[in-house]
């Protein structure tokens, strides 16, 4: 296990998260008034589906894959500040006003998106974060990663889509496998280590 | 696993970002409930935040074995404050012993008193206490200087959080603290593209 793997694992979890989050409080009646609340119940599902595939496949495509979707993770973040700024119909002059960033929509809680997507490119970006792609991962790990980041890309379909509770039931199910793929990584690569180490 | 210098400083000021986010959203849903008579148990995330904020610009700008300890402290309590807040959120949902199917309403996760909102603080403690394990024995970490940005940033932090708990000045303080995280977050992705030490 290396640093920089956990933090990929951290970020596909921090990022389904997000995405049940976002699919939950974003209802479809939200959507159908403004369609960009879609954009964070699609940016969690890709950079779930982009970590995953990382851990799964630790290539330069797949790597590049999931920087991008790190770097769209941070705009959605930093544009939903203002979207739920503005959605609150409050002048920035109001400011000191406690209404101002009282209640729904949360005025800071999209930046999260942005603290995901500065973690993931932290991930990729430490030159002494330890390999990406470490010797006696177990096959059935890395299918449970592939399995798991094809869910991913199977929720961000049905999110677009806006078949909200399908999309989650499917974030849920990629992470439980992803879970699955990570506790086996650790026990299993372990073992193998040390007995190549033999 | 090992974490040192550079990675370790980026890592605990997204973590200082994070949980100014979590203490403006925390901060901001219960100060008012507090003024309505929830004192006790509405006081501990923001109370914990703030000393968890303390915690980690201080072990930034003082790198030592006791500041490192004091974010040890303030991380496992963080966690532990976001998985026991699951229950009265839980509570405030309707969900009881004597209800428990309440558990199962879609509805759960709507809103802000969601239970899945405290669980954000554990997820947090999790990125901090990787950040400080084995700050001590960390040299590049210790010897690092941190520049005016982030300094700037945190005396941010300090008022925001200080005018956040009283409710006349609770507007101006989440004001302060989304000014604070913004710069954060720029900091924290000029020293991932510049990947240098001593830069921010």
């Amino acid at each position: 296990m290396t640093l920089r793997r956990f933090l990929i694992a951290f970020t596909a979890v921090f990022a389904g998260a997000l995405a049940i989050e976002t699919l939950s409080y974003h209802a479809i009646a939200t959507i159908a008034k403004d369609r960009w609340a879609m954009a964070p119940d699609l940016s969690g599902a890709l950079l779930l589906s982009a970590a995953l595939l990382v851990l799964a496949w630790p290539q330069r495509a797949s790597m590049t894959f999931f920087v991008v979707s790190s770097g769209l993770s941070i705009l959605v973040g930093l544009a939903g500040i203002a979207f739920h700024f503005a959605s609150r119909g409050v002048p920035l002059a109001s400011v000191g006003s406690m209404t101002t960033w009282l209640g729904n929509p949360p005025p800071l809680a999209p930046l999260e998106f942005a603290v995901v997507g500065v973690l993931g490119l932290m991930a990729t970006s430490w030159e002494r974060g330890g390999s990406l792609a470490l010797a006696g991962i177990p096959t059935v790990a890395s299918a449970c990663y592939g399995l798991g980041a094809i869910l991913g890309v199977v929720a961000l379909i049905l999110a677009a889509a806006t078949a909200l509770a399908a999309a989650t039931t499917c974030v849920i199910a990629a992470l439980v496998v992803g879970a699955l793929a990570y506790v086996v990584e650790v026990t299993r690569s372990g073992r193998v280590t040390r007995s190549n180490g033999r | 696993m090992r974490i040192t210098g550079e990675a370790r400083r980026q890592l605990l000021l997204l973590t200082t970002l994070y949980f100014a986010i979590l203490f403006l959203e925390s901060d901001v849903n219960h100060v008012p409930l507090l003024s309505a008579g929830w004192l006790s148990f509405a006081l501990i995330p923001v109370v914990w935040l703030s000393f968890s904020l303390v915690a980690l610009m201080a072990v930034a700008l003082w790198p030592s074995s006791a500041t490192s300890r004091l974010l040890q402290v303030a991380m496992i309590g963080a966690a532990l404050v976001g998985i026991i807040g699951v229950f009265p959120h839980l509570a405030a949902n309707g969900v009881t012993w004597n209800h428990p199917s309440a558990l199962l309403n879609p509805a759960l996760l709507h809103g802000a008193p969601g239970p899945q909102w405290p669980l954000a603080i554990t997820i947090g403690a999790v990125l901090g206490f990787i950040g400080g394990y084995g700050i001590a024995q960390d040299v590049d970490f210790a010897h690092a200087t941190v520049g005016w940005p982030t300094r700037i940033a945190f005396v941010l932090v300090v008022i925001g959080v200080a005018l956040s708990d009283w409710l006349a000045t609770l507007g101006w303080g989440s004001s302060v603290i989304v000014i604070s995280a913004l710069l954060l977050l720029a900091i924290t992705l000029r020293e991932i593209v510049a990947g240098t030490r001593g830069t921010a």
